[in-house]
């Protein structure tokens, strides 16, 4: 009897295993089938204990080329700045002085908010920097959804465990979140408002004409 | 609490910085006093930070200059420069920084010359200046500034100056201000926008009152890819002076009027460096 449990048990986990990897599969083929947008709100907590309201803009191009913007909304003092990521560069706008900083993608660390936002765009780079396993499911007010854990693969990534929810119906990211290793949320994100747009490398590439650009190599 | 949640970003938003070059050749020229000189600017990178040096007929200036980035966050930049030319020696001393809802620039400068003797580029004045701003977000819309300088001439005369300005952004920008100079006071009016979907975009600022002057810079894109673009400054101010400058695919022209006529063409090459 034993031994019977001992096999279905890992019957079922290797049948999680061979899920995960569906799931990731159909998220990223979804998430490249075509330009799209989404709005990211929530909460971010700081090791005080404190927390601050964010709200971006996150605007993709997938494929070969793949290019995408984040606007700032909240918190107010960073309104109008914007982050431009592509395979080679990223771009940083800064709205106070009217700085636009250029710098090699491998030399500019782009994380946010403890949070590197683009990977909820990317999941193929998520699942290199993260080993993910499924929890189960979960009822969302946008369907049914797949709830999946996360363990960073690498401890520098700066949080202990995440979870995250993958509409089942259409799929994508619904929400993150990210746990300490005393599991306190450092970071709790919605993704709404996604819809499918009709974005071109000019458009997420837009600045201010009279910004002052800066290279820095 | 704010603070602390921008210095955790900044934590993680820290980005390696590293510099490039550029060579940039001009020629400039004025009447009465009459002077032809050719120029020469050129940026270095050096262990981190940024060498640059410009020559011109009798004078030559080195500097370095560095900066530290904090993704979008904001920024740290530096720099000093020393000159010395037939007519005298000069320092310069610089630093701004942008920090989540906050700006600010410092500059310091002593010559024992007119600063355009040493680089042409500068003003006509000499001594010592010093100058201060910030910039400060009320919140996403609200931005107050303020500017205060103070100078001590070759003659010994000094004079100071403060600007205070409240700008509020909508589609465009609106720019109210009040400043003195040198006993002059002035209001200030400004705007900012952009005229057309293809990004061209127009801020016109003006002082008026006991000085007056006009600003405006025009910017517009050349290319669907926004590589290129073309700029054009105009400033007016009375008693009469007026600059017009004009700047697309590297090359660079500045006309001015301040009771001489003077032309400054020059022509960048960038490879890959600081714009």
């Amino acid at each position: 009897m034993k031994k019977l449990l001992t096999i279905a048990f890992l019957s079922l986990g290797l049948a999680m295993a061979q899920n995960i990897t569906e799931i990731t599969r159909q998220v990223q083929a979804n998430l490249e089938r075509s330009p799209w947008e989404a709005t990211i709100t929530g909460r971010v907590q700081l090791p005080d204990g404190s927390t601050q309201e964010a709200d971006f803009r996150l605007q993709v191009i997938p494929g070969k080329e793949q290019l995408a913007r984040v606007e700032f909304k909240k918190p107010a003092a960073l309104e109008g700045n914007f982050v431009v990521i592509s395979d080679k560069e990223v771009w940083n706008y800064l709205f106070l002085t009217n700085q636009l900083i250029i710098q090699p993608r491998a030399k500019a660390r782009i994380e946010g908010l403890g949070v590197n936002l683009t990977s909820l765009g990317d999941f193929q780079e998520l699942t290199q920097q993260v080993t993910l396993r499924l929890l189960g499911e979960q009822n969302t007010p946008a369907g049914p959804a797949w709830r999946i854990a996360g363990t960073p693969k690498d401890a520098s990534l700066g949080f202990a465990s995440m979870e995250i929810l993958v509409l089942k119906s259409d799929p994508r990211p619904l929400s993150i979140t990210l746990r300490d290793s005393s599991n306190k949320v450092l970071a709790d994100l919605n993704l709404t408002n996604f819809r499918r747009a009709n974005l071109t490398p000019q458009a997420l590439r837009k600045r201010p004409a009279d910004a002052e650009v800066l290279r820095r190599n | 609490m704010q603070l602390r949640f921008f210095l955790v970003l900044a934590a993680l938003g820290f980005g390696a910085s590293g510099l490039a070059q550029s060579l940039s050749f001009g020629l400039y020229a004025r009447l009465s006093p009459d002077y032809l000189t050719p120029t020469v600017e050129a940026t270095l990178p050096l262990e981190g930070l940024e060498l640059n040096a410009r020559f011109q007929r009798e004078a030559l200036g080195v500097g370095l200059g560095g900066a530290l980035e904090l993704g979008p966050l904001g920024r740290l930049s530096y720099g000093a420069r020393a000159s010395l030319g037939f007519a005298g020696w000069g320092l310069q001393a610089a630093a701004s920084g942008v920090f989540g809802p906050v700006a600010a620039s410092l500059e310091a400068a002593y010559s024992n010359t007119l600063r355009s003797s040493l680089w042409v580029g500068d003003e006509a004045e000499g001594g010592l200046k010093l100058g201060l701003g910030g910039r400060y977000r009320l919140d996403g819309r609200q931005t107050l500034g303020l500017q205060l300088g103070f100078k001590n001439s070759l003659a010994g005369v000094a004079s100071g100056s403060g600007e205070l300005s409240y700008a509020l952004r909508r589609q465009e920008t609106y720019t109210l201000g009040l400043g003195i100079d040198d006993s002059r006071l002035y209001g200030l009016l400004g705007w900012r926008g952009e005229l057309d979907e293809a990004g061209t975009l127009l801020e016109a600022t003006l002082r008026a009152g006991q000085l007056n002057r006009l600003e405006a810079a025009l910017t517009t894109p050349l290319d669907e890819d926004l590589l290129n673009y073309l700029k054009l400054r105009l400033t007016v101010a009375y008693p009469w002076a007026a600059t017009l400058g004009v700047e697309a695919y590297g090359f660079r022209v500045d006309a001015g009027y301040d009771g001489g006529f003077s032309l400054w063409l020059r022509y960048r090459l960038s490879f890959g460096g600081n714009e």
